[in-house]
């Protein structure tokens, strides 16, 4: 439970990237290619939380789907989500490294 | 508070796989592609095939996208069949559209077949008898002709978007695709006077509600809609949201959105065609004939209608045909009505002899015409017969 308390940005923002990479998957011409690239690269973000990257693999990966189907309403809001989670899943993972840190100074 | 804003992202993930998976499944993202479009990909496989030629006739103009048409390909000869099963049905009760189609079809054939060395003869009805035998296409050999007609069979799509109106065409545009009719008993007349041409588009909005309003007709009508992604690729025919010319964004919303009754279909096609299609268009005319039963005439009407399409494609024009106002005319004939619409028509015709079987406008894109799913050659051509 304290796990799932502790990952709980993590899986949400690895969802998004599983998200991108279905809609890669099945689009076509070049929202395939930014899909896949763009779902593997939310999911790299996810992956190497709390490191300073992830919020930056985040948003380069959800913008050039997000930008290349603007119309779809779908992609941009994604982007979006997928963004401002990522900054959560950034602060919360900091957090828990500081806290984590500090019990292990009182421990000595 | 932690836990709410946990509870917050849970609900917005949860949402966008929702909402994703809805898109995905509707197509949003691969409009154009999947087995429904191939044929749009593969039409120059092997072009000294009969079946390549067929390759190029099934990408033709056709009404509701029905494809009414089979084709039995040998080494020397094409014949072409009418399917009456896809027949518009209370739409198209005397099954002009149908021929006009068969035509069209007989068009992309022929101008394909002179890109690959193989002069034409073609027989219109071969059979008398036998008005399901619509052509004959005798194969020969010489050399090759690749016409930018022919070059213009993959782009050429109904275009149903607005066209630009701060950009008219020009009256030696309209002369140019007049002379491209050199069929018999069949003329272009273009209704260039204000009064024609809002005489016109009333008929054509009173057309489309009375179909709206003829609960047969609009069945009949609504029957081609494929409302669904798998319907489209299943079916490979009919009319799509892709090819109906609405922005991007409405397209998108209307793919994911459930699905439309036939009352919303009618309602958005109206509005559609009065507030979009006949506004914006440059120029509204229609192909004519001596005998609009007669099948040979209207086989020559669908030849000239897509060869004008092929040209305006070539040309940066787009098209539309406006078959409405003739659909209930066709209509009133069948079920014996008093000729209301008939009549408004014949009095837009500028000479007694001529009766409407395709009216259309023309216009310069302001959004590209995207293509409509088709059934491959393969699906549509019967074996070679066996010599005898």
């Amino acid at each position: 439970m304290n796990w799932l308390h502790r990952q709980w940005w993590r899986l949400l923002v690895g969802a998004f990237g599983i998200f991108y990479l279905l809609i890669g998957i099945e689009a076509s011409g070049p929202a395939k290619t930014a899909g896949i690239v763009g779902g593997v690269l939310i999911l790299g973000g996810a992956l190497v939380s709390p490191s300073r990257l992830a919020p930056w693999l985040v948003v380069v990966g959800s913008l050039p789907l997000a930008l290349l189907t603007w119309w779809s309403v779908v992609t941009p809001v994604m982007g979006g989500l997928a963004i401002v989670l990522a900054r959560i899943m950034s602060q919360s993972s900091r957090k828990d490294r500081r806290a984590h840190a500090e019990d292990e100074q009182r421990a000595q | 508070l932690s836990l709410v804003g946990r509870g917050a992202g849970f609900v917005a993930v949860a949402a966008s796989g929702l909402v994703s998976w809805r898109a995905v499944e509707q197509g949003v993202f691969s409009s154009g592609s999947g087995p429904a479009y191939s044929a749009w990909e593969e039409w120059q496989t092997n072009p000294s095939q009969p079946l390549d030629l067929v390759r190029a006739a099934v990408l033709a103009a056709n009404a509701h996208d029905t494809q009414p048409w089979l084709f039995r390909a040998s080494p020397d000869r094409i014949d072409l069949y009418a399917v009456l099963s896809r027949n518009i049905g209370a739409i198209d009760p005397l099954r002009r559209e149908m021929y006009v189609s068969l035509g069209c079809a007989l068009e992309n054939l022929v101008l394909a077949a002179a890109a690959a060395g193989r002069p034409t003869l073609v027989q219109l009805l071969p059979d008398p008898g036998d008005s399901i035998h619509a052509a004959r296409v005798q194969l020969g050999s010489g050399p090759r002709q690749v016409s930018a007609l022919y070059q213009a069979i993959p782009d050429r799509h109904t275009n149903r978007g607005p066209y630009d109106t701060g950009r008219s065409v020009s009256s030696s545009v309209l002369t140019k695709m007049r002379d491209l009719i050199v069929e018999q008993d069949v003329a272009l007349v273009w209704w260039t006077s204000t009064d024609d041409r809002k005489r016109f588009a009333d008929l054509t909005v009173r057309g489309a509600q009375a179909i709206a309003n003829d609960s047969e007709q609009s069945a009949d009508d609504f029957r081609w809609w494929r409302g669904t992604w798998s319907a489209v690729q299943s079916n490979k025919d009919g009319v799509t949201i892709d090819a109906s010319g609405l922005p991007p964004v409405i397209r998108a919303l209307g793919k994911m959105l459930p699905g439309q009754t036939r009352d919303s279909y009618e309602q958005g096609f109206i509005s559609s065609l009065r507030d979009t299609e006949l506004p914006t268009a440059s120029a509204l005319g229609t192909i004519v004939v001596r005998d609009a039963l007669n099948n040979v005439q209207r086989m020559a009407a669908g030849r000239a209608y897509e060869r004008m399409q092929l040209w305006a494609t070539a040309s940066g024009l787009a098209m539309q045909p406006l078959n409405q106002a003739v659909e209930r005319a066709d209509h009133e004939r069948q079920a014996g009505l008093q000729q209301s619409f008939g009549s408004e028509l014949a009095e837009l015709m500028p000479e007694s002899w001529m009766r409407p079987v395709m009216p259309f406008r023309l216009g310069y894109p302001t959004v590209q015409g995207l293509p409509s799913p088709r059934m491959s050659a393969e699906d549509v051509t019967l074996p070679a017969l066996r010599p005898t």
